[in-house]
């Protein structure tokens, strides 16, 4: 029988796992600002050959209200987009769909992730963290002795 | 698929239509469908009606804004981006989407003005200012 080892497979198990434990995309969308949990904002996770990126979307989002976060194996984005205000007072909000609120969303990062090489983007709104693999997926040959 | 759905302004004088299909006069073509909407705000000022539009992602030239008769439509599509990447999870919305706003006070259709920042596109509409017409 031949056993193969898929990293990525493993990994997207274990980011629903956690996903669900720490509020990720199972529990909560970005949209539901309902509660007062923190919201999830919505993610891609994709890979080149030299890194693993993400992806969020965060409209309206500036650079100061944005945390980006990295220990124990674990990516943490949080930040708060204000509560409507508008420097008009006779102004009138007639329809307000957009997200407001905290939120929150925590990614637990693949074992070949470089946790030393990570840069963060922010760019018409969408947050483009490119993580830089620093341990080859090849596995290690052990001998007998 | 249904006309759009007009409905009632409820005395705000502008309304959102959640636009399945943009008419073909508006430029995409007739059978366009859109695969998301956009979050929008609608705001209602004394001088003019400011909606903002969520197209984080979207590079300004993919942005369409179209003013017909008394309908604004915005419009677009958007990129997955990262196409040489490997994609294991997705969950940000793709592909076509519009939105539609038609006024019940009029709008000075000139001075109508359109920013893109953070990936939230800021339309300005001012609202006509009645005219006096001078008795001679």
């Amino acid at each position: 029988m031949r056993i193969v080892w898929n990293s990525t497979r493993d990994w997207l198990q274990l980011h629903a796992r956690l996903g669900r434990a720490l509020g990720g995309p199972a529990v909560r969308r970005w949209a539901s600002s309902a509660q007062r949990l923190p919201a999830t904002p919505p993610l891609d996770f994709s890979e080149t050959a030299e890194a693993f990126v993400i992806r969020l979307d965060l409209p309206g989002v500036r650079k100061q209200d944005l945390e980006v976060k990295v220990a124990d194996g674990l990516l943490e984005v949080a930040g708060e987009v204000p509560a409507w205000s508008h420097e008009d007072r006779a102004a009138r909000p007639r329809r307000l769909e957009r997200f407001r609120g905290p939120f929150r969303r925590v990614v637990p990062l693949p074992r070949q992730a470089n946790t030393e090489g990570i840069r963060a983007t922010l760019e018409q709104g969408v947050l483009t963290l490119t993580i830089a693999k620093g341990v080859p997926d090849g596995g290690r040959k052990i001998d007998i002795a | 698929m249904p006309p759009p759905d007009h409905r009632p302004a409820s005395g705000s004088g502008v309304e959102a239509e959640d636009v399945e299909t943009v008419g073909d006069r508006l430029g995409p073509p007739a059978d366009a469908t859109s695969d998301w909407l956009p979050p929008v705000d609608i705001v209602d000022t004394p001088t003019a009606f400011e909606i903002t539009v969520e197209v984080c992602g979207v590079p300004r030239d993919d942005i369409n804004i179209h003013l017909d008769g008394g309908r604004l439509t915005v419009w677009g599509v958007r990129h997955p981006g990262g196409e040489a990447e490997l994609h294991h999870y997705r969950e940000r919305r793709l592909g076509r989407f519009a939105r539609s706003f038609s006024f019940r006070t009029p709008v000075d259709q000139r001075g109508i003005a359109a920013r893109l920042a953070d990936g939230v596109l800021t339309l300005t509409l001012p609202k006509q200012q009645p005219k006096r017409i001078p008795l001679e």
